[in-house]
């Protein structure tokens, strides 16, 4: 008895701090990258970007911290916009006139980092034919779920993506527009259960036009 | 010293023809009546021989008057038998099983059975050293013991599953007294199937397979039931930690059949029940149990006929039911299963045409559900997602021993599957409102027929060849997959006990399984190959040297080469269990995999000291189009070296100890390697500091771009055995990963959250999950 109680201390003991660790793995060291967030829509008056570098996974620097004094050259449908000003939220700014159809081209240069080139052309805002409130349906958790159709009228001869979202005003958070306690999931294979909404190609389309049920 | 006994049965003319007589006969177990598959029988001073088939039967010519046979098996006292003229050519030979601790007697003049198979990349692991293994939880594991075998993985710590030549769980034809199991794994793998009180041969195949086998890329398990004990009765059974069993034996008719019938119940859930419930309050009681319960019978209705039948049904069951104060009861249930059942006739046609007529049935399924129910209203609301597979099956088999330079095997195999991959069933009530409805049920019906013909072709007394070819055809949907699949090996003897082989083989596989963790859960999807996804198929090239040595001792070295086509895996992303749209629109098709290897392996299966060592030097890659952007990545299980090592040692006739040891270097893993700012609602201000609800993204280099620590561990076990007046009891005391290695189980980030806040000193490090520590566990066995 006297040693299954030893042996039974000595698992005990030996267990603790066993089933968590902390590990040591050789984890490549990561050369920070440009990182560039910038959102385009027709009607626009500015260019805003936000510019930012990446971190390797164990750096605790800030991700906020904007890059100081990058090269910048956005060209919009030809036109060369360089002078950008830094405003007080930390992005680069500069008035533009910004239109459906536009086309912007992104270069973005930094000291001791590769250069980022990115381009694409302002979309339509999507045709929303219809919506329709369906009925309510439950997951595996119990959780309700309100079923919402709407058909949407798609450019058959180009690819396009699109992202669903509910946006109400928020009380708490002036100025700032975001689902709040609104999940969405889809059957659809890029399926997430988000608040931010829902994004999906035209590759579930058919024939230009569909009903998309979420 | 030559001990046995042969019985003589006279059943027809004896053929002598130009000099020559055919021998045939059974071999079986002096005490059980139990035959024996895969025992040698050859013709003394020569090399003319053969091994008995599955169900013990042998058939061979001797040029040799007067010859004298000699029989001999793993386990068992080899016998000589003289021949003379006048005998007749059905035999009936006897092995006595050796004692614990005899040793085959090794003399100069001993004669070992020539080496006769041209099999490549086969093991036969005797039942008694299966059951040396050291226990887990109680319980010694036929499926643990081969995951020591080189070429041979077990994908995650503690599961059960087989990852053979970087094959996946599905691809391997597990047959249950000819019949194929689906999922063989209790506790989500902890435990296998398999009674070890219940088995009597096991036999696996990586490679060079036979043309009587199809339907699976990557290895044959063959298990065969004990059928019973002709002679006497007899009872068996264990105590443990986590779970009991008990089997019982005897004959039906004294030496012409007999019976048995074997269970297994785990009570884990005695002892969850109660502790939830204490440490909930009340409210919550989790429940965890498995059974197995196995039945067999079998009868000789003539000298020529013998019927079998066996069953087996196994069912693990997961319960939590919560009942909370405001009078909700609600229960979450997870169970899966088999059924199998088989029944079978043997003929004896002529001395040298040996069939057998098989009907099978299996059946797997698991299912997920939630129930709730407000006790002082009329609301419920019950949720049900289920997936299954069954097989109904029509197999017979013929062999042919014409000369001693051809045996010829032929066979037609019927299978039709019914393919549930998924249905949910959905039923609320609410005040007088009541819904139900089911959806997402895309049924298959499938149906394949296979047809096989292979000759065991001995060109020359040290060249001999397996050829063969597996025809398959599979019917689904209106679409037909014909797929003609050869198998040869060749073997040439560099000596009396020692040969170099070559093998190829192309195989097919109709069912594909899909796993969302890759870990081989129950929960992993068992789908058709169907008009839109094609059958898996793979090309397999084994080189090999294989040499026996006096004492017991076998050595192989090998090395293979195998490439796979037509894998599928789940898209990116995908919740297997959300959404009602049918599987093959979450797929990705048409994947790739190589793999390719080094193997060494060293058994020795009699003595006071037994066990193997096994070392695999190996390397398994895989490539879809739209993973990884089409670049080729290692498979999840690829484990660049990996050694298994069983050792039993017999202190006297009371006492054994046990251990194994195996080492593999990491597992691949998906780590990011940095991470980067994403916008999530609008582009953040990046000034402010109190709040920044901004995703962050990891950025990975590709899949499987990390090893995780290497994994090694442990068991050791000692049996302690006393004969007693009633019968035999054994105490068996086992550590499972003595030295408590804690072996990685996956990593993490530390402060993984998807959001981040702008400020700094956010500190993070990479964390491990482990899952068992030493883990004592004992035993009580009986057996009377």
């Amino acid at each position: 008895m006297k040693y299954l109680i030893q042996l039974l201390l000595f698992v005990t003991v030996s267990s603790c701090n066993f089933f968590d660790r902390e590990i040591n793995l050789e984890i490549p060291e990561h050369t920070p990258r440009i990182v560039v967030n910038a959102i385009v829509e027709a009607g626009g008056d500015e260019l805003r970007l936000a510019i930012t570098r990446s971190l390797g996974m164990r750096d605790t620097s800030s991700f906020s911290e904007p890059i100081p004094n990058p090269e910048i050259l956005v060209t919009v449908n030809g036109q060369n916009y360089t002078e950008f000003q830094l405003d007080t939220a930390n992005h680069y700014v500069t008035p533009a006139t910004i239109q459906t159809g536009d086309r912007i081209e992104l270069e973005v240069r930094a000291t001791n980092m590769e250069t980022v080139f990115s381009e694409t052309v302002v979309p339509a805002a999507p045709l929303i034919r219809d919506v329709k409130l369906g009925g309510t349906v439950y997951d595996f958790g119990g959780s309700e779920k309100r079923e919402i159709s709407f058909v949407i009228q798609d450019i058959p001869s180009e690819e396009n993506f699109y992202l669903v979202k509910f946006i109400q005003e928020r009380d708490d958070f002036p100025n700032y527009f975001g689902s709040r306690g609104i999940g969405i999931d889809s059957p659809i294979t890029w399926l997430n259960y988000v608040f931010s909404g829902l994004a999906f190609t035209d590759a579930v389309f058919r024939n230009g036009e569909a009903t998309v049920t979420i | 010293m030559v001990k046995g006994i042969y019985w003589l049965i006279f059943i027809g003319n004896p053929l002598i023809l130009f000099g020559q007589q055919r021998l045939s006969g059974y071999v079986e177990d002096a005490d059980s009546g139990e035959r024996l598959f895969g025992a040698s029988v050859w013709v003394a001073g020569t090399s003319q021989g053969t091994t008995t088939n599955f169900y013990g039967y042998f058939s061979l010519l001797s040029a040799e008057e007067n010859a004298v046979l000699k029989v001999s098996y793993v386990g068992y006292e080899p016998i000589e038998i003289a021949i003379t003229d006048q005998d007749p050519f059905a035999l009936l030979i006897k092995l006595d099983p050796l004692g614990d601790l005899e040793e085959v007697t090794i003399t100069s003049s001993r004669e070992l059975p020539p080496e006769r198979q041209a099999q490549v990349s086969a093991v036969s692991i005797p039942i008694k050293q299966i059951q040396q293994l050291p226990a887990v939880g109680g319980e010694v594991d036929l499926m643990r013991g081969l995951q020591l075998l080189p070429g041979v993985q077990s994908g995650r710590e503690g599961l059960t599953g087989l990852y053979v030549r970087g094959g996946g769980p599905d691809q391997n034809l597990i047959l249950l007294d000819g019949i194929p199991l689906y999922n063989v794994s209790h506790l989500g793998g902890i435990f296998s199937v398999f009674n070890p009180d219940i088995l009597s041969d096991v036999n696996l195949i990586k490679g060079g397979f036979p043309a009587r086998y199809g339907g699976r890329l990557s290895s044959v398990l063959n298990i065969k039931v004990r059928e019973g004990n002709r002679n006497e009765t007899q009872t068996q059974g264990a105590i443990g930690l986590a779970s009991a069993r008990l089997s019982h034996e005897g004959p039906i008719t004294k030496g012409k059949g007999s019976y048995l019938l074997a269970m297994r119940r785990s009570y884990i859930d005695a002892f969850t029940r109660p502790i939830s419930r204490i440490t909930s309050g009340g409210e919550t009681s989790f429940g965890y149990t498995f059974y197995d319960l196995n039945g067999k019978i079998n009868y000789d209705l003539s000298g020529k006929d013998k019927v079998y039948a066996s069953v087996y049904t196994g069912h693990d069951r997961a319960v939590v039911n919560t009942s909370s104060s405001d009078d909700i009861k609600a229960s979450s249930n997870f169970q899966w299963g088999n059924v199998l059942a088989t029944a079978r006739w043997n003929r004896l046609v002529s001395d040298r045409i040996f069939t057998n007529l098989s009907l099978g049935y299996t059946r797997y399924n698991y299912s997920i559900g939630f129930d709730q129910e407000e006790l002082d209203t009329d609301n419920a609301f019950l949720f049900n997602y289920s997936s299954g597979i069954e097989d109904l099956s029509l197999r017979y088999d013929w062999e042919f021993y014409l000369n001693n330079k051809h045996s010829l095997r032929t066979g037609l195999h019927f299978t039709e599957h019914f393919f549930t991959p998924g249905v949910n069933l959905f039923r609320t009530q609410q005040e007088t409102v009541k819904t139900d409805t089911v959806f997402g049920s895309f049924n298959v019906n499938a149906r394949e027929l296979s047809v096989y013909v292979e000759d065991d072709w001995e060109i020359s007394k040290r060249l001999r060849m397996n050829l063969g070819l597996h025809l398959n055809g599979y019917h689904v949907n209106g679409a037909n997959y014909l797929s003609p699949q050869p198998r040869v090996t060749a073997s040439y003897m560099t000596g009396a006990r020692s040969a170099v082989k070559l093998s190829y083989a192309q195989m097919q596989q109709n069912v594909h399984l899909l796993s969302s963790s890759g870990a081989g859960l129950p929960t992993d999807l068992w789908v058709p190959a169907t008009e839109r996804t094609a059958p898996q198929f793979s090309s397999q090239i084994t080189a090999a040297y294989n040499k026996s040595f006096s004492g017991g001792y076998e050595a192989s070295a090998e090395v293979y080469y195998k490439t796979m086509d037509n894998l599928i895996a789940y898209s990116d992303g995908v919740n297997w269990l959300e959404g009602a749209e049918d599987w093959q629109d979450k797929i990705e098709r048409n994947g790739q995999g190589l793999s390719r290897g080094l193997e060494l392996f060293l058994h020795k299966k009699e003595g006071r000291f037994t066990g193997w060592i096994g070392y695999t030097l190996a390397k398994s890659d895989l490539q879809f189009e739209t993973i990884n952007e089409g670049r080729s990545f290692p498979d999840r299980f690829d484990r660049r070296h990996d050694v298994g090592l069983f050792l039993n040692y017999e202190i006297n006739k009371r006492v054994s100890v046990s251990g194994t040891w195996v080492y593999g270097t990491g597992n691949a893993i998906t780590l990011g390697q940095s991470r980067y700012m994403g916008v999530a609602e609008g582009i953040p201000n990046l000034s402010d500091q109190r709040f920044g609800f901004n995703r962050h993204v990891e950025y990975y280099e590709g899949r499987n771009n990390f090893r995780m620590r290497a994994y090694h561990r442990a068991d050791v076990g000692i049996r302690f055995t006393k004969p007693k007046k009633w019968g035999e009891r054994t105490w068996n005391l086992g550590f499972y990963n003595a030295y408590s290695r804690a072996n990685p189980f996956y990593y993490y980030w530390s402060n993984q959250s998807l959001f981040f806040f702008n400020s700094a000193d956010d500190s993070r490090s990479l964390r491990q999950i482990a899952l068992f520590p030493i883990i004592p566990s004992f035993s009580y066995e009986f057996k009377f």
